[in-house]
């Protein structure tokens, strides 16, 4: 057999204030190969977006990648976008760090947040959220 | 390799370069990439190098620095914990209203600034009309709601009691989070 070209694949990791989830795929991004989110992790809602909650959540999701052939991901990062925030929560940094620490390869590194060209107005009106 | 353009406001470009290119020589050793920087635009360019995680981080130093935050704490960011996070102002108030609303998070020289500086252990720069915070995880998301709350025009008394509530929280919780998981 030839030498084998590495298996890249994509992990798209959306990651928001109150949760993380980390989908791999394969190269065309149509082929999930493992899906893991914050709830599978940890049990109290306020812990999903925590960065620890990402940590473990790439580690469950490059072990099973992993166990399915592929070597290097090429990563898009996701906020939640749109009229929210865009900048990724605080488990996207820790989610990439850990996926190179699981032994895959990384690879290019995109950012695909939403952002409207002007789209629907942002929760709140006119005067604000009363409190 | 990729690379990524960031436009940064003239007056940051030479404390972004440092003394005899100090600051800038430090986040290319320490992260791997390469930084060319045009002095006439302001538009500063990343080359990533192998470290993916170092090109993440190069970008946060260089936007930290361009938001105004000094070099010594904007290089706190390569460490793993601190993260950096951005409010833009004029998402929130208007132009007429910007000033005012700055008043309002500095505080009475700089007292409102410091109170939250210190309750959260976090580090905050209002330039122009961003106002960054730069800290732990869990305290620059308190800063956050924080600061959105003055904005929002509540009082600072207010304020201050929410960050120390805020602060007990995170203080008690960072006890049990271990074994969660």
């Amino acid at each position: 057999m030839a030498k084998k070209k590495p298996i890249w694949g994509i992990a798209h990791i959306f990651s928001s204030y109150n949760n993380i989830i980390i989908t791999i795929t394969d190269i065309t991004g149509s082929e999930t190969i493992a899906r893991v989110s914050g709830g599978m992790i940890v049990k109290a809602d306020r812990d999903e977006g925590n960065p620890y909650t990402a940590m473990q959540a790439a580690l469950r999701a490059a072990e099973i990648a992993k166990d399915k052939g592929i070597e290097g991901v090429h990563i898009k990062v996701r906020a939640p976008g749109g009229n929210k925030h865009t900048t990724p929560g605080p488990g996207a940094q820790a989610a990439i760090r850990a996926l190179a620490r699981a032994g895959l390869k990384i690879g290019r590194i995109e950012d695909v947040t939403p952002i409207p060209h002007d789209g629907t107005r942002p929760p709140g009106g006119k005067r604000g959220r009363r409190v | 390799m990729e690379s990524i353009e960031i436009k940064i406001p003239e007056d940051r470009i030479g404390v972004l370069i440092g003394k005899e290119g100090e600051v800038k020589k430090r986040i290319e050793s320490v992260t791997g990439c390469k930084i060319e920087i045009d002095s006439k635009n302001g538009v500063v360019k990343i080359k990533r190098g192998d470290d993916a995680i170092g090109y993440l981080k190069a970008r946060n130093v260089v936007d930290a620095i361009s938001k105004g935050f000094n070099p010594e704490i904007a290089l706190k960011l390569l460490d793993d914990d601190i993260i950096f996070e951005t409010i833009k102002l004029d998402e929130y108030v208007s132009p007429k209203s910007m000033e005012r609303v700055k008043g309002r998070i500095i505080g009475k020289g700089g007292k409102m600034r410091k109170l939250i500086e210190e309750t959260l252990n976090v580090h905050v720069s209002i330039y122009d009309k961003y106002v960054s915070i730069i800290g732990g995880i869990e305290f620059v998301q308190s800063a956050r709601e924080a600061i959105v709350m003055l904005i929002d025009g509540a009082q600072h008394s207010t304020v201050q009691k929410f960050m120390e509530r805020k602060k007990r929280e995170i203080n008690l919780r960072s006890l049990d989070w271990r074994d969660l998981s």
